[in-house]
């Protein structure tokens, strides 16, 4: 039987058993293989993304050992030039690409929907899209590399070496159809989350209450949007002028090859914020919990992101001072390069002053920050060294930049994420990660980092230039490379211990419960891990730090639907009740619809046949994935309350 | 359940199909045109970019593209918001006979436009693969032009579904959103059409 409707001022009943089973039943997808393949639930898809995209942070970790190994020693014949020149080519692409913003919009992905208070993403057939096509696109590089087709022209991919003239055979190709999954898969899951954060909030959080990580994917969405669309045009223009014989890098028949730079920079340096910027909301979102306090200048905070991302898009040509640009250009990017540290140092001041004034409490996630302050900034001060137009020419193309960039992107990315890692695994899995492990995590990691990267600094000025394979030893690089390569180990088993902990963990780590950091954010109101429908009842938002200004009694909101999937819609700012939407039940034609764009995209390097036969593959899946099932026919026959307001 | 949870919020009577910016779709709908208009967009930057290479242009022995057939082209494009309003507007009174017949007006534009863009393509009076000039021509039409196959596609489809599926409330303001993309696939065109078809004649 059925309970009565709960109704406002009505305390929910501790007995919610038969409440839960109906959602269960509702939200929960099928068991076994198909319910695996067709799910559309954002926690499955997001686990998959993260562990995909942890998997791709392995590949490319093992080719950087690689390249320690080769450049251990002088006049070392390890690697070979080509292999080395694909290496190479295989780690930027993978871990700028396939690691850092797709494991960073998984998160968000993840967590948004739970951070905001809703059951879902906005468009969830969408997210198992974007997940299906990512895999395919990170696989079919893999497969051609080893195949011995893997690109050999630097991730940024500079013609006129990727160019028809000197890229013959597949690998330039494969490496610019990389580059068309991974942009549309982005953009998907930036327009997922964008719909998600405007409209599906809980009841309350208006936007100056959502959590700063949800601020970050918001701005990170809305520059993937703008900045994505650059690097695909570019890729599809270097794909024609291989495969159909346009020009536009072609000078002798009115191309250029600048034009490539100024597309792929316009969105390369908007790409780093795209990394960095989540994870700046990890750190703010973390930093409450071992503080005992909201994290210092909210409204400071959530400005610094914003004006990133609009500084970030006027500066690109910083990465091109050495092409000879007019020297007004010069000093107007050396102006807008120098001008963005303002922002970020805002951020970096009120994480300070929140670790200042609060309790701090050195828990590994902790430590991940506080690491990451520490690294981040060094990365920073030499990115403000390198913005400077004479002192960028003397180590362009130097390792001084391999050690800027490494600084600023595993210190202030990957320690973030590691951070991530340690303090979400309990509401993912429902197991702490070990503590004492993650120590040992914690220092192998920065160690190592600084035995790497920061020798690379005195590389550079010594000259050593980068995507040399090897070096004579008169040049008296050996000792310095070696420490480095002996750096480049202890990251190595620092990831490794992480993997043991996770292992460890999974199988017997202590049981987490709802909130084990006594957090302020929403994800820690479910249970651990969350129910396919996230909360039984939606929360109501009372402030900023949700669970702490809540008291000792959650408010909820009762009357959406437990018959069908429905998610319950709020006004853009101030997130008002406004509307029940019905959400699409789980389906295996994101799947198809995936595969379809995988054929497409794959056989367009061979054929040019693969447009008919992978256009019309893409319709027929178009056709399954909109087409009604007899369960949205019958999820919908009940009568539904239709507002033409604002139409 | 770790704490006490009390109800302040009842959403029983809130509508379950709205409209416009109230949905979901309008927001992805826009989302999408946002992230290809700026793929537009950097592809008329090109255009003007590559422009710096040439002194004369079109560069000396290409002809200019004829501007006849395109801009009657455009002029059927710009009336074809005619049947994409009617469209938004019998969808907003659900009215589905309505909402079908202009589906099917919109289903027959779309398919007569693709064809319109195949004699844009011959208009253009150059081949991709001569210079530079030529394949941002090609591109610029190519672009658009496969954002109009798409959404032909999906004019099409919509209007199947309104004849033969099982139409739900919840398709009313789908279609009404076809009809706001249409817009935007047929503002976009403007600027690309001058651009390729007016501007060699001004610059």
């Amino acid at each position: 039987m059925t309970a009565p409707p709960l109704v406002i001022g009505e305390t929910v009943p501790v007995d919610v058993g038969a409440e839960r089973e109906q959602m269960e039943r509702v939200w929960g997808s099928k068991r076994g293989l198909w319910g695996w393949i067709t799910t559309t639930n954002h926690k499955e898809i997001g686990k998959r993304y993260i562990t995909t995209a942890f998997i791709f942070f392995l590949l490319g970790g093992i080719e950087a050992a690689m390249m320690r190994a080769q450049l251990s020693r002088p006049e070392n014949s390890l690697i070979g030039p080509d292999k080395y020149n694909q290496i190479f080519t295989m780690h930027g692409t993978t871990m700028m690409f396939l690691f850092a913003v797709p494991i960073m919009e998984a998160l968000g992905l993840y967590f948004v929907p739970l951070m905001v208070g809703t059951r879902n993403v906005a468009f969830p057939r969408l997210n198992a899209f974007g997940y299906w096509l990512f895999l395919i696109g990170g696989s079919f590089l893999y497969v051609q590399f080893f195949l011995n087709t893997g690109p050999d022209v630097g991730w940024f991919a500079y013609v006129p070496l990727s160019g028809p003239a000197f890229g013959p055979g597949k690998r330039a190709d494969t490496w610019a159809q990389t580059i068309t999954f991974t942009e549309i898969v982005a953009i998907v899951g930036a327009i997922e989350l964008i719909v998600t954060v405007f409209k599906q909030r809980a009841v309350g959080m208006s936007l100056n209450r959502i959590p700063i990580f949800v601020w970050a994917m918001l701005v990170t969405a809305f520059m993937i949007m703008f900045a994505m669309p650059a690097v695909a045009t570019a890729s599809m223009y270097l794909a024609l002028d291989r495969l159909v014989g346009t020009h536009f890098f072609n000078p002798a028949e009115g191309g250029d090859v600048l034009l490539w730079q100024h597309m792929f920079w316009f969105f390369g340096h908007p790409e780093v914020y795209i990394i960095f910027l989540p994870a700046t909301g990890l750190v703010s979102t973390m930093l409450p919990a071992f503080t005992r306090r909201p994290v210092f200048g909210y409204p400071a905070m959530v400005l610094a992101l914003i004006s990133v991302a609009f500084m970030a898009f006027g500066l690109w040509v910083h990465h091109m001072f050495a092409t000879g640009i007019p020297q007004l250009a010069a000093s107007f990017f050396t102006a807008t390069s120098t001008m963005i540290a303002i922002p970020t140092g805002v951020q970096i001041f009120c994480w300070l002053a929140t670790i200042w004034s609060g309790r701090p409490r050195f828990a590994t996630p902790m430590l991940f920050i506080m690491g990451f302050i520490f690294l981040f900034v060094i990365g920073g001060v030499t990115g403000v060294m390198i913005a400077s137009v004479p002192f960028d020419l003397q180590v362009h193309d130097t390792f001084f930049i391999v050690a800027h960039f490494h600084y600023v992107l595993v210190g202030g990315a990957v320690f973030p994420l590691f951070g991530a890692f340690y303090y979400w695994f309990p509401k993912v899995t429902g197991r702490m990660l070990s503590e004492r492990i993650g120590k040992w995590n914690f220092w192998l990691f920065f160690i190592g980092m600084n035995m790497t990267f920061f020798p690379m600094h005195w590389l550079g000025f010594y000259g050593m230039p980068r995507r040399v394979y090897t070096y004579l030893a008169s040049t008296g690089w050996g000792p310095l490379n070696l420490l480095s390569s002996i750096g480049a180990l202890v990251i190595a088993s620092s990831v490794i211990t992480f993997l043991v902990n996770v292992v460890v963990s999974l199988r017997g780590g202590a049981v987490a419960g709802d909130n084990p950091w006594d957090a302020d954010t929403l994800e820690w109101a479910t249970t651990s891990p969350p129910p396919p429908y996230n909360f039984l009842h939606l929360p109501v938002v009372q402030g900023r730090s949700a669970l702490w200004d809540e008291g000792d009694e959650r408010q909820v909101t009762v009357g959406t639907s437990t018959e069908r999937r429905e998610v319950l819609l709020t006004t853009p700012l101030d997130a008002q009740p406004d509307s029940r939407e019905s959400h699409p039940h789980d389906s295996v034609w994101p799947l198809a619809m995936a595969l379809a764009i995988g054929v497409l995209f794959i056989t367009a390097i061979f054929t040019p046949l693969a447009l008919p036969i992978g256009g019309a593959l893409a319709l027929i899946a178009f056709a399954g994935w909109a087409w009604p099932t007899s369960q949205d026919v019958e999820s919908e026959k009940s009568d539904e309350k239709i507002s033409l307001e604002g139409a | 359940m770790t704490k006490r949870e009390r109800v302040t919020v009842d959403v029983t009577e809130l509508p379950t199909i709205v409209f416009g910016s109230r949905g979901l779709l309008w927001w992805g709908t826009w989302g999408f045109a946002v992230a290809e208009g700026m793929t537009l967009f950097l592809s008329i930057a090109t255009y003007f970019y590559l422009r710096r290479n040439f002194q004369t242009y079109p560069p000396l022995g290409y002809p200019q593209p004829d501007w006849f057939a395109p801009t009657i082209g455009m002029a059927i494009f710009l009336a074809t918001c005619i049947p994409a309003y009617m469209l938004k507007k019998s969808a907003v009174r659900l009215d589905k006979d309505a909402a079908t017949r202009w589906l099917v007006i919109l289903s027959v534009c779309a398919l007569v436009l693709c064809g319109v863009r195949t004699i844009d393509f011959y208009a253009l009076r150059v081949l991709w693969m001569t210079s530079a000039y030529g394949s941002i021509q090609w591109v610029l039409l190519g672009f658009h032009g496969s954002l109009l196959v798409i959404e032909a596609a999906e004019v099409i489809g919509t209007a199947v579904l309104f004849i033969k599926g099982p139409v739900l409330p919840r398709h009313f303001p789908d279609a009404c959103d076809i009809g706001n993309y249409w817009y935007f696939l047929v503002l976009s065109w403007l600027p690309i059409w001058f651009i390729v078809y007016i501007g060699p004649r001004i610059w």
